[in-house]
């Protein structure tokens, strides 16, 4: 059951948020356990064992990890931390890259659980991990499936100091009815555009490139939708997270969009991985050696093909080209044009997630600059061009502020009419999004499969 | 949990792997179970077709064929092999079906359950023969590959198709 299937939409959410409201606040981590619980079961119930032996698994590597740090023995809290560590990547890398029935939101619940035994060993948080606590922060349901990935001295310290706001939980409802417009109506539809884009055999120079135009604004609208119906279904439960996409198609660097795509990622591997290894602080040599590893990871973690770990090291290499080549001399280059240049690099990139094998990737690649490409222009590409138009535009004003920012111009000012024209232009998106899944077959969310 | 220190058990680090100890059991328990074959599906369907070529009592089933006796569209599978009964007297069957995802398991197995209880009742009555070889009916799920074989002798078609998926 995802975030945009009916039976969540009009079943579960109005009745958990129905619970919530009028059971007493003691009860509400309980209940909320139990929720996530039957959420992940219903998804995936065979998986629900594993999940749990993982957990108990790392609950205990947490609990001896923080005894080991307690009693001033660092060595051996070292140790085990590289063995727990090494075990949960390991059991990653198994169902990753063997072919094994993936459990649900592995690749994500793997990440919040090594955030824990770090925070423990480093000291960011306290060395005692409470059982249910960390139970909790494992199995919540709006994170659990596709992140995000949230750390655990930031969930702790909401944990049992969370409370139901009404701003808090129109902020939250608000952001999960914008995710689910995302998703529903735009993602959703841009998935079938590109299928048939695809599908065409004669691919041209221009249809190249619409693909790639269909597929970035795809992958985009579907993750951040996800992104958003998560933090604001975390927000109506009165938790907050930080935002996981803050307009990556507007950055005037590489370096920039990765500090604006995928937030939690990045921030994981950077704390986790880039800091401890020597981070900036070291020589030029060194980092880019940890710069690379950085990405390599960040490729691998993302699935088990050669097309991954391609487009790992090639945003790599983009970003070690901005950090140490071009960075200070694209400063010179107006600020549209940087974001012109650094949406094809990352565009181009994504080639190699929507094409599946590394000849297909390379061949769509060349296709983009004329190479094996059936002419530049042809009457189907007009065709394909002029029939998505309308919903390319509106995916673009989406992936920019612009569409927040002229709604909040529009209805946020002092009179109480605006007001209703805002409720009204929410309660439209809904609909339509609503009409979206009816109108079509239920989809998952793209980045639940990595 | 009792802290210690020195020389003593940390309790937390022992449960620890035990529970990693759990873990390890039920990936091999999966590996020897469920696993997702990458074998190509042409490979698969030509080692099942060699061991039922001089069976003349089976036809190659098309997609119509497919839809008809199994109720599912072709489109949604990776691939599919029917070799159906070429008479209203035989019961030999190979339904062999590459998934698209192991999710569809459950689609498939239901098919397979709803098709084979109609030959059951087509034949429960009146031809023994044909019913005594149902209720030897083999359905083998291997992750993303199920077959479904109706045979006097299953054996050498089910070894065929679990050697070919490795």
């Amino acid at each position: 059951m995802g975030f945009n299937s009916l039976v969540f939409i009009f079943i579960l959410l109005p009745f958990a948020l129905l619970v919530y409201k009028y059971i007493p606040k003691q009860w509400h981590n309980i209940f909320l356990l139990i929720l996530s619980l039957f959420f992940y079961a219903w998804g995936s119930a065979p998986a629900l064992i594993m999940i749990l032996l993982s957990v108990g698994f790392n609950f205990f590597a947490a609990r001896g990890i923080g005894q080991h740090i307690e009693s001033g023995d660092k060595r051996t809290a070292r140790i085990q931390l590289i063995a727990s560590v090494a075990f949960d990547v390991a059991l990653l890398a198994v169902y990753k890259y063997t072919g094994l029935d993936m459990p649900l939101g592995i690749s994500f619940y793997s990440f919040s659980v090594m955030s824990c035994l770090f925070d423990v060993y480093y000291g960011k948080t306290s060395a005692q991990v409470e059982f249910f606590d960390f139970f909790l922060y494992v199995m919540f349901f709006p994170k659990i499936i596709s992140g995000p990935i949230v750390k655990w001295e930031d969930f702790r310290a909401q944990v049992h100091n969370h409370a139901v706001t009404r701003d808090g939980f129109l902020q939250g409802f608000e952001l999960f009815l914008a995710g689910f417009f995302k998703k529903a109506l735009l993602a959703d539809k841009l998935g079938v555009t590109l299928a048939s884009l695809l599908a065409r055999p004669q691919q041209t120079v221009g249809l190249a490139w619409i693909g790639v135009f269909v597929y970035s604004f795809e992958l985009y609208l579907d993750f951040s939708g996800y992104s958003d119906m998560a933090i604001g279904l975390a927000r109506m439960f009165g938790f907050s997270f930080k935002k996981n996409f803050d307009y990556p198609y507007t950055s005037e660097s590489v370096s920039v969009f990765w500090r604006r795509w995928h937030i939690s990622l990045g921030a994981w591997f950077r704390d986790y991985v880039y800091i401890p290894l020597g981070g900036s602080r070291c020589n030029r040599g060194t980092q880019i050696r940890n710069l690379m590893i950085v990405w390599v990871l960040t490729g691998i973690w993302h699935g088990s093909t050669l097309n991954y770990l391609i487009w790992g090291l090639y945003h790599g290499s983009l970003v070690l080209l901005d950090k140490f080549v071009i960075g200070e001399r694209l400063q010179k280059v107006p600020r549209r044009l940087r974001i012109l240049l650094t949406d094809a690099a990352v565009f181009i990139g994504w080639v190699f997630f929507f094409r599946t094998g590394i000849g297909d990737a390379f061949a769509h690649i060349g296709r983009l600059f004329g190479i094996g490409a059936a002419g530049f222009w042809s009457r189907a590409t007009t065709f394909s061009l002029t029939e998505n138009l309308i919903l390319l535009i509106i995916a673009a004003l989406c992936c920019s502020p612009w569409m927040k920012n002229m709604h909040a111009k529009l209805t946020y000012k002092k009179d109480g009419a605006a007001m209703y024209i805002s409720v009204a232009l929410y309660v439209i998106l809904f609909v339509f999004g609503v009409a979206g899944i009816l109108g079509s077959t239920w989809t998952s969310f793209m980045y639940a499969n990595f | 949990m009792k802290k210690l220190s020195g020389d003593k058990i940390n309790y937390a680090d022992l449960i620890k792997w035990i529970f990693a100890l759990l873990i390890i059991v039920l990936i091999v328990l999966k590996f020897t179970g469920n696993r997702v074959s990458n074998a190509d599906f042409k490979d698969v369907k030509k080692a099942v077709e060699k061991t039922v070529k001089d069976d003349d009592t089976v036809l190659d089933g098309d997609n119509v064929m497919v839809k008809r006796l199994y109720g599912i569209d072709p489109a949604d599978y990776d691939g599919i092999m029917l070799k159906y009964p070429s008479t209203n007297m035989n019961v030999n069957e190979v339904f062999l079906v590459k998934l698209k995802d192991v999710k569809q398991q459950d689609q498939i197995l239901e098919a397979v359950e709803k098709r084979l209880e109609t030959q059951k009742n087509n034949f429960e009555n009146y031809g023994t023969n044909q019913y005594s070889i149902l209720k030897k009916s083999v359905t083998d799920v291997q992750g993303n590959y199920i077959m479904f074989v109706v045979n006097e002798k299953t054996d050498p078609i089910v070894k065929a198709f679990e050697k070919s998926l490795k």
